[in-house]
Order: structure tokens, then C-alpha cells, then sequence
């Protein structure tokens, strides 16, 4: 049992993975309370696909795939918050054509390419073994940063992302907040990119802290139990796929929702099974039942 | 030609007032040509049907919406963003009830211009905080998720969230709405002492009643002005066939209320 725990961390690009994927848990669960709680997931899963055309483009030119994305991400951001003044396009909709527009950009770029077959794979879903310690370098960097930023300002993106008509007439500037949370998602994704793919990034931001909602009312609780969550569905998934040889990204997404799954079922308060187990043990304790009036009420009531 | 009545000569200089104020979206005109002085420590009440520019007129005075011709002041000085002293109480509806935050963080956020950002709010906060549930009767309730309210008390936690940093002008957009009588009451209550403490209170309301009540000048909006005085004199049959376009009954020695839609007077 413990050698099996212990034996991926022999080799260096697996420490490298675990270091990657507890550093990008912890990030995107924090900024993925705020997409939960907004309802913003739709944007996520749009920015993580319509960064595709800034990785070909960095890909090809032998840029760096950050901050190609990075770059791709906030254009399509922008974009999508200018063409949604339109009164007759809404915002869904805008999300819809600019996403699945430069999605498909992306892959005309990379299959031009020769080389395309092997890097469009990794791209989409990830792949662990590419971790150097630069990388973990890059990560560890944007990581701190995405936190800080997020820290710093956390009334205020807590306060436009609860009530927007106080938080305009308290003197915040709703578009620059609004944009600035879609920086830290577009470099929270472009951090994940590698690890877990652009298909299935979505996932460590949505599921751990559509977890952890389900287990508090509070806000910097939700916060640190979805980093949690998104940490530990990384360790797990890094384990699984070590010992079965399954696509990491798929592993860790699974291992997401598998917590999800015994929150939604188990959680002490809101769980769909939690509730019928504590009926059942009351109902089974004698000492529960108390003295019974004689219209068989329960007097300890 | 609007039924105005001279404001009192109190001899004070208006707090807010608006010159020939006219607020565009787009094609559409929510309000035009406002010309209104609103009087340190007074209650002022807006009344008119949906669509009638009252919100719009509390979001210009609270800075939130430009005006697209004519001026906006406080104090003698012209509105462009929102200023410190003049606090909003947005429509109930607008927020996120699912939210897991806490009564009092939610009060806490009409704090939050004033706190250090790399600390938690402190103990002196948190006072003002509960002093500030404690006026509108909620202090008990401080800990619990402000979705498990019902509509009164969620009415109330934005009360309590304006007064915690209640400058000298509180704007209310329709705080009557959903809240039950002991609720209602307790409000009207509450503005008078703090019309007491100086405190200039703007509210926006279907209700006549309330109006009537509390009020010591009512403003009859229709997209412009269409009558302007103390209530007794201005909430006349004329006045309100007027604003609400005909769909409104008042019966004799009952307070008038507003019909909710399309019954009109014979």
C-alpha cells in the first residue's frame, strides 16, 4: 500500500506532475468558486476552447504557449463583452459564436501544420509527462499571482458577484471587475491547459467547488474546501492513471467527480442520503422515542 | 403643466436637485425635463406606475446613470459617479438570495469602502455591523445564510447594509415591496428617526399609502413630473388619473392604492 503510494515519486516528471496539479487544483478551485457561484461556467468552457488559435499560433511560431493562449484568452474575452452590448445578441449567444469560431481556428491552424497529430492530442487532453521544472516554475508564478489578485480584491468580486445594483451605486466599476475575473479564469486555464487539457480543464474549475458549495454556506469555506477538493481529485487522479495507465487529465476529472458524487449523496446537510440515514437511527434509538402521551405524541418533542 | 407646490422656504440650500434632467436608453425616454430641489432632512416619496422613471431617477441621483441632458447636483456639486454620502438600497430582486454568505457579511459590505484590504474586517466593524442589524431587528439572525430569509428580513439586511454606512441621503428603490405590515411599519418608523438625525431620505413606492404616511412631499412620476407638494394636497383624483394612466381606484375615506394592472375608472 505504501510502496504504491510512494512509488511514482521516484521518478523526477512525476514528482513534477504532482507538484503541477496541486498548485493548479488549488488555484482553479478558488477562482471556480466564483464561476459556480456567478453561473458562469459556459464562459469558462468557451475561454478554454477559444485559446486554441493563440497555442497553434505560438505553437507555429515557436512562441511561448502561455502566453500565446494567455493572449488569445483576454481577445476573446474583450470580444465577447463588446459584441454582447448588442442589444440582439445575448450573451450565451456571443459566447457561442466567438468560442466555437476561434475553437475551429485553433484547429485549422494546427492540423496545417505536419507535426499536428501528437500535439493536438496532448492539447486537448493533457498529459503529465511534459512537466519540466521550468514549467512548474511558470505555474507556481502565475499561481501566487491568480491568488494574490484574487485575496486583494476579494470584496469587491465577492460584492459584484452577488448583488450587482449595490455594487455599482457602492462605486465599483462592474466592467473592470467583470474583466479582471475573466483574466484570472483565462490564466487559471492556460495554467491547467497543460496539465488536464483544454476539454476538460473545465472540470477542476466547476466540479470542486460545485462540491464544496454543497457543504457550507460560506464563502471563504467554499473557497478553501473546493482548493482542497481540487488539489486532492489532482493527487488522486495522478495515482489512478500512474497505476492503470489512464489518460491523467480523464483521471483527475473522474476523481473530481467522484467527490462530487459522495457530496451530493453523503453531505451532512444538503445530501440526497444523509437525511434518511439520521431518520433511520432516530426511528432505531429507544432512548429517542421518549415517554408517549397518551395520543401516542412524543412528549421529549 | 405639472401641479407643483412651492417647496417650503426653509431657508437651507437643496441636497440634491436636477435641472431639465432627461435620461435616454437608447431610442427610449425614461425620464425628461426633471427639474426637482430635494431639502436636507426631509422624506421624499416617488410614485408612479412601472416604466415611470422612479428607479432611473434614484440610480441618476445615487450616480449610477448619466444623465443624457440637463444636470444632476449634490450639494451644489454635479453627480458623476457615485459619491459616499449618498446610499443606494437597490430592489430586493437583484440579488443573488443563493449566495453563501452570512447576514453579517452582507452588512459588512456597506463597509467594505473603508476597510484595509489584507486584513479581516475587526472587532470596531463588526460592532457597527450588529449596532446596524440591531436598528432593523435583526441581530439574532446575524450568523445565518441570507437565502434562509424570508422577503421582509431580506429587506431589512439591505436596510441594515445602507445604514451601517448611512451617509446623509438614503435612496430606496421600492422597499415596501414583499415586506409584511410589522416590516413596513417598523420601516416608516425607522426613516422618521433618521429624518430626526438629518438624515434626507428618498424613496420610490407603488403604494399611495406608504406615500401618505410617511412622506411630507410626494413626487407623482410619469416620465416627467406630473405633480409635486405634500401628499394631502397633490395624491388628487386628477393628479393620479394622470400618472397611472387611468388605472387607478380610490375609494372615499380608504387610503388610494394602485391597481396592479389594467382596471381602469369608469
Amino acid at each position: 500500500m505504501i510502496d504504491s503510494l510512494l512509488d511514482p515519486w521516484q521518478l523526477p516528471f512525476m514528482q513534477h506532475a504532482f507538484i503541477a496539479i496541486v498548485i493548479i487544483g488549488v488555484a482553479a478551485g478558488a477562482i471556480g468558486t466564483f464561476v459556480v457561484l456567478r453561473g458562469v461556467g459556459f464562459l469558462g468552457d468557451a475561454l478554454a476552447h477559444a485559446i486554441f488559435p493563440g497555442l497553434a499560433i505560438a505553437f507555429i511560431t515557436g512562441g511561448n504557449i502561455m502566453v500565446g493562449a494567455f493572449v488569445a484568452a483576454v481577445i476573446v474575452s474583450l470580444g465577447i463583452g463588446t459584441i454582447s452590448q448588442n442589444r440582439r445578441v445575448n450573451n450565451d449567444t456571443a459566447i457561442g459564436v466567438l468560442f466555437v469560431g476561434a475553437f475551429a481556428l485553433g484547429i485549422a491552424l494546427m492540423t496545417s501544420q505536419a507535426t499536428f497529430q501528437r500535439d493536438l492530442t496532448s492539447f486537448l487532453f493533457g498529459s503529465v509527462l511534459g512537466v519540466t521544472r521550468d514549467d512548474l516554475e511558470t505555474i507556481a508564478i502565475v499561481a501566487a499571482a491568480v491568488l494574490a489578485i484574487l485575496y486583494w480584491f476579494r470584496r469587491e468580486i465577492t460584492i459584484v458577484s452577488f448583488d450587482r445594483a449595490f455594487a455599482e451605486a457602492a462605486g465599483l466599476h462592474l466592467w473592470r471587475y467583470d474583466q479582471l475575473f475573466l483574466i484570472l479564469l483565462a490564466l487559471t486555464i492556460v495554467m491547467g491547459l497543460q496539465m488536464v487539457g483544454n476539454v476538460l480543464i473545465l472540470a477542476l474549475l466547476i466540479t470542486p467547488a460545485a462540491t464544496a458549495r454543497l457543504l457550507t454556506e460560506r464563502l471563504w469555506v467554499m473557497t478553501v474546501l473546493a482548493s482542497l477538493f481540487g488539489a486532492l481529485s489532482g493527487m488522486i487522479g495522478l495515482y489512478v492513471s500512474w497505476h492503470w495507465q489512464v489518460a491523467s487529465g480523464a483521471a483527475i476529472v473522474l476523481a473530481a467527480t467522484a467527490l462530487f458524487f459522495a457530496a451530493y449523496l453523503f453531505a451532512p446537510a444538503s445530501g440526497v442520503i444523509t437525511p434518511r440515514i439520521r431518520h433511520a437511527l432516530h426511528q432505531s434509538r429507544p432512548e429517542h422515542r421518549g415517554p408517549v402521551d397518551i395520543s401516542g405524541e412524543h412528549l421529549s418533542r | 403643466m405639472p401641479h407643483t407646490q412651492p417647496a417650503p422656504d426653509t431657508g437651507r440650500s437643496p441636497i440634491l436637485s436636477t435641472q431639465g434632467l432627461s435620461v435616454h436608453f437608447g431610442a427610449r425616454s425614461a425620464l425628461d425635463s426633471v427639474t426637482l430641489d430635494i431639502e436636507p432632512a426631509t422624506i421624499t416619496s416617488l410614485l408612479g406606475p412601472n416604466g415611470a422613471g422612479k428607479s432611473t431617477l434614484l440610480r441618476v441621483f445615487a450616480g449610477v446613470i448619466p444623465p443624457t441632458h440637463g444636470s444632476v447636483h449634490h450639494r451644489g456639486k454635479a453627480i458623476r459617479r457615485p459619491v459616499a454620502d449618498v446610499t443606494y438600497v437597490p430592489q430586493r430582486s437583484g440579488a443573488d438570495w443563493s449566495f453563501p454568505i452570512s447576514v453579517l457579511e452582507t452588512v459588512l459590505h456597506g463597509l467594505s469602502r473603508h476597510a484595509p484590504r489584507y486584513r479581516p474586517f475587526d472587532r470596531r466593524q463588526r460592532r457597527q455591523a450588529l449596532d446596524a442589524l440591531d436598528q432593523v431587528g435583526l441581530e439574532p439572525l446575524a450568523n445565518v445564510q441570507i437565502g434562509s430569509l424570508s422577503g421582509g428580513q431580506q429587506q431589512r439586511v439591505f436596510l441594515a447594509r445602507a445604514l451601517v454606512a448611512c451617509g446623509e441621503v438614503l435612496l430606496l428603490d421600492e422597499p415596501f415591496t414583499g415586506v409584511d405590515v410589522p416590516t413596513q411599519e417598523m420601516f416608516l418608523g425607522l426613516f422618521e428617526t433618521l429624518r430626526q438625525r438629518g438624515v434626507t431620505i428618498v424613496f420610490a413606492t407603488h403604494d399611495l399609502q406608504h406615500a401618505a404616511q410617511s412622506s411630507s412631499r410626494a413626487i407623482l412620476l410619469n416620465n416627467t413630473v406630473i405633480a409635486d407638494g405634500p401628499p394631502v394636497d397633490i395624491l388628487t383624483d386628477e393628479t393620479l388619473t394622470t400618472t397611472f394612466q387611468g388605472r387607478i381606484m380610490v375609494f372615499a375615506g380608504a387610503p388610494a392604492k394602485t391597481e396592479p394592472q389594467g382596471i381602469s375608472p369608469s
